[in-house]
């Protein structure tokens, strides 16, 4: 169903971190962009259908006071109803960009003055609602920004308190502005997931306690949160009630990323197990229960795989990114 | 990243270095009291009380140089010496076997087991040196540290974890092994179980997301290594059969041998001779080992086994797709439904590619115990710790008994025996009354020298090839199949993290430095870095 395409060279290596590729879909310029995260630097590059790299741009975290360069834990393309962002998240702070990441419009630090010594300040987890840009940290705080029209004047304007370890990831509603109640998904370190309602003020909805094994990475789809997990399960949950609808035994090791395909409702998984799977998420016409199948099973052969999305909202194609691969490998259905 | 990292790497990598040093020690028939000299300095240094401590605060993890720094010092803190190639040649040795380890890690914690193998591995180093307490320096060192022991052993009820992780088994195994080379040095040996309880007690009670936190700074530390451990061979021409005679080493499915030239020889017993005769390198003797039969297999197909076995061409490591998931995972394959009311409505199944079997049974992660997990015992001993389950032959789905978490240990065994065959050790009698000796890493003097001007000339390499030389008679250089193509024969002793460490003009100023720092270890003490305290402090030992 699926074929192999022409990779994409990448200047230096993908690092073990989970949910390492974001793509931004530019089907008007029929670009496609791709970052992946390297360790103290990132890599933005450009690239047409055939997989040529066109432009190619490093950026790195914003040097601190230590003595190691500050690690990048992630970069994201953030597609707010009025401009393209790109976030990354570091161990020093949170920086935000112009899509083509050339300037630089905002740059929060991050305050590790009340962590204890044992605990390694980051922030992690990136995903913009409406005019909010939600980024997670280190605490479990979900720091949430409000993106102006144009121009820097991005405000800090809440904080939200749902979870006490880490956040891991944070999804939102690709189909915004319909009758969704709930819009963004958090999760943590304790496969914690807090689903919320976001506006001025950001309200909970539910909590989707863990199990003890992380929740590296979530989404969130037509009101279904697709959660993946450290033990290699995938779970939906409704995201109103929380109620577990699916659980399946999807991967040997632990997820590593999850992505959904709007127009089609299919969900990438990818593990560590090297593995890729699609499934296809659906609703019950009468009950109105979550169902699910599968849809393709692929092996990265020796890949521990750090990333993976679909580069269009059909989920027909879709490239992954494994540790210390420097190539971004494409595959699309024939 | 981290901040609980830096133990874990220190003590695995460490495991490592003992298990190189005594393999090589052994091999190169050095009086049995300077190996236990040489194993007991190293060690006690290793797990100094004070070095423990410092090393188990909270920080980041070292730059990759400092770091080479510490092990070239801890190498050093006994009568061996190690040029600086073979220094190289080591440590590459020692980061490639752990990255691997860190890599096939079923899940993070299971870091902690590769960690408790490391220090069984050291227990029983220790274990056969009756010498090592009639060195007066050494017993009036040890009877303090003993007394420190004797005061901590209160915290030991207190410090063990009701709840295991395997990370730390792993490091478990590092330890366990380490005890074994100190068996009979008491004190050292509470040293390395005083350690163990430390890390019981501070890796204990981290989350799996705190693990997965530092097995992500573990992998990006090794990042862009890529060692490629290479088996060459050369066939000398002469007709196949008992007297066919080979420069070179060949593997066979079975278990690992050596077979080269001249004369050959009825077969002799591998396990007792091929640690000799590969690493010797002498011009004496038998140079033969043979199993029964089917040794002298196609040598290029060895090399493919090897090379499809453990790591690609690229140098990447083998991930496996089968096997026993880790424990709390399920075997991949099902779909289970649920409606509204939590009721189970539907199961079904899909068909995942792997094929995988359910987990055995968690590793132990407390100070004794099976720790399940093989990652981090010591592979290169000839005999390898006696596996623990024996699957019975009547029972049918005994092949599908998982033999232990770690996918595919044999492949594991070969690749650190493969490190093992290469280059032969040489030991230098000091012509002075300096007691101390001088180990090579390296086949004959030439080639370290040569390695030594290659890495000057080419400071930087991508994929670093391990060529597993060795030459059947002394002094010969043998010409090895595919060596001639690389830019650099010795393109394996370029400090290969240097390469990426200076990929970065800001970084490198930052490492030269602290290097420079490191240097000047006469001055006064200075606390300009974390780096350096724990050096100093390893200086005064």
């Amino acid at each position: 169903m699926f074929r192999r395409e022409g990779s994409i060279p990448l200047r230096s290596s993908a690092a073990a971190l989970c949910n390492n590729l974001s793509v931004l879909q530019l089907p008007a310029h029929n670009l496609t962009h791709f970052g992946v995260v390297h360790g103290p630097s990132a890599q933005l590059l450009s690239a047409a259908p055939e997989g040529v790299p066109l432009a190619q741009r490093q950026l790195h975290a914003k040097e601190g006071a230590g003595v190691s360069p500050p690690l990048i834990t992630q970069v994201h393309w953030c597609a707010l109803p009025f401009r393209v962002l790109l976030v990354l998240t570091s161990h020093r702070g949170i920086q935000m960009y112009e899509s083509d990441g050339s300037i630089m419009v905002y740059w929060h630090a991050l305050d590790g003055g009340d962590a204890p010594p044992v605990q390694a300040v980051f922030a992690r987890g990136i995903a913009a609602s409406g005019h909010f840009i939600c980024v997670g940290t280190w605490s479990g705080r979900v720091l949430v920004f409000d993106i102006p029209a144009k121009g820097p004047n991005i405000v800090l304007s809440e904080e939200l308190a749902g979870h006490q370890t880490p956040v891991t990831d944070i999804a939102a509603e690709p189909a915004q502005g319909q009758d969704c109640m709930a819009d963004i998904v958090t999760a943590d370190d304790s496969g914690l997931l807090c689903v919320w309602r976001s506006g001025p003020e950001f309200t909970l909805l539910a909590r989707i306690p863990g199990f003890g094994t992380p929740c590296p990475s979530v989404q969130l789809w037509q009101g279904i949160v697709a959660a993946g997990y450290g033990n290699g399960q995938v779970r939906l949950y409704e995201a109103t009630t929380g109620t577990l609808h699916v659980q399946i035994n999807a991967h040997a090791r632990a997820i590593c990323a999850l992505d959904l395909a709007p127009e089609k409702g299919k969900l990438l998984s990818a593990a560590e197990d090297t593995f890729v799977h699609i499934w296809k998420l659906d609703r019950n016409p009468e009950s109105g229960d979550i169902e699910v199948g599968h849809c393709h099973g692929e092996c990265i052969p020796d890949t521990q795989v750090c990333g993976a999305r679909f580069c269009d909202p059909s989920g027909s194609s879709f490239a992954v990114t494994g540790y210390d691969l420097a190539e971004i490998l494409r595959f699309s259905s024939a | 990243m981290s901040v609980r990292t830096l133990p874990l790497l220190f003590l695995n990598l460490g495991g490592e270095m003992l298990y190189i040093l005594n393999q090589r020690l052994q091999a190169q028939n050095i009086p049995t009291d300077k190996t236990r000299k040489v194993l007991n300095d190293i060690i006690s240094t290793m797990f100094n009380r004070k070095f423990i401590e410092e090393l188990l605060k909270p920080q980041e993890l070292y730059s990759k140089k400092a770091l080479r720094t510490v092990y070239d010092r801890l190498a050093h803190a006994s009568i061996m010496r190690l040029s600086q190639a073979s220094m190289d040649k080591l440590y590459n040795l020692m980061t490639m076997a752990f990255k691997y380890q860190v890599l096939l890690c079923p899940r993070p914690k299971d870091v902690l087991l590769v960690t408790f193998n490391h220090l069984d591995a050291i227990k029983g180093f220790i274990q056969d040196s009756p010498a090592i307490l009639h060195q007066v320096d050494e017993t009036s060192r040890q009877l303090i540290e003993l007394y420190n022991l004797m005061t901590m052993a209160f915290k030991y009820q207190v410090l063990l974890c009701p709840r295991p992780k395997d990370v730390l088994l792993v490091t478990f195994n590092h330890l366990d092994a380490i005890k074994g080379f100190i068996q009979d040095s008491p004190a050292i040996l509470h040293q390395v179980d005083e350690t163990s309880r430390q890390l019981i007690e501070i890796y204990g009670s981290l989350s799996a997301g705190d693990f997965q936190l530092i097995r992500q700074t573990l992998l990006i530390f090794f990042q862009d290594l890529h060692i490629r451990v290479k088996l060459p061979m050369r066939k000398r021409g002469r007709a196949v059969g008992s007297v066919e005679q080979y420069h070179g080493c060949a593997v066979t499915q079975t278990t690992l041998s050596a077979i080269w030239s001249p004369p050959l020889r009825p077969p002799f017993s591998l396990a007792q001779h091929v640690d000799q005769s590969i690493l010797s390198g002498s011009d004496a003797g038998v140079r033969l080992l043979s199993l029964s039969g089917g040794i002298l297999a196609d040598l290029e197909e060895v090399s493919i086994f090897l090379k499809d076995k453990v790591q690609n061409s690229n140098g990447r490591f083998v991930l496996p797709v089968s096997g026993p998931v880790p424990w709390g995972t399920e075997v991949p394959g099902l779909i289970r439904t649920f409606n509204s009311k939590g009721e189970e409505v539907k199961t079904a199944e899909f068909k995942h590619g792997g094929n995988y079997v359910p987990a055995a049974q968690e590793g132990s992660f407390e100070l004794y115990g099976d720790r399940v997990l093989k990652l981090g015992t010591n592979m290169y001993s000839v005999n390898p710790p006696a596996e623990a389950k024996t699957s019975t032959a009547s029972d049918s789905a005994a092949s599908r008994t998982p033999e232990s978490i770690a996918p595919n240990p044999l492949a594991k065994e070969e690749l650190n025996l493969l490190a093992r065959l290469m280059g032969g050790m040489e030991i230098k009698t000091p012509s002075g009354p300096e007691p101390g000796f001088r180990l090579n890493l390296f086949t004959t003097d030439e080639e370290e020298e040569q390695a030594a001007l290659a890495s000057q000339e080419e400071p930087s390499c991508e994929v670093i090839d391990i060529q597993a030389t060795q030459t059947g008679e002394p002094r010969q250089r043998v010409t090895m199949v595919g060596l001639s193509r690389q830019p650099c024969q010795h393109a394996f002793l370029i400090p290969c993290h240097l390469a990426f460490l200076f990929q970065d003009p800001q970084r490198g100023e930052e490492l030269a430095r602290i290097m420079g720092e490191f240097e000047i270890t006469d001055e006064p003490r200075r606390s300009t870095s974390k780096g350096d305290d724990l050096l100093a402090m390893m200086d005064e030992l």
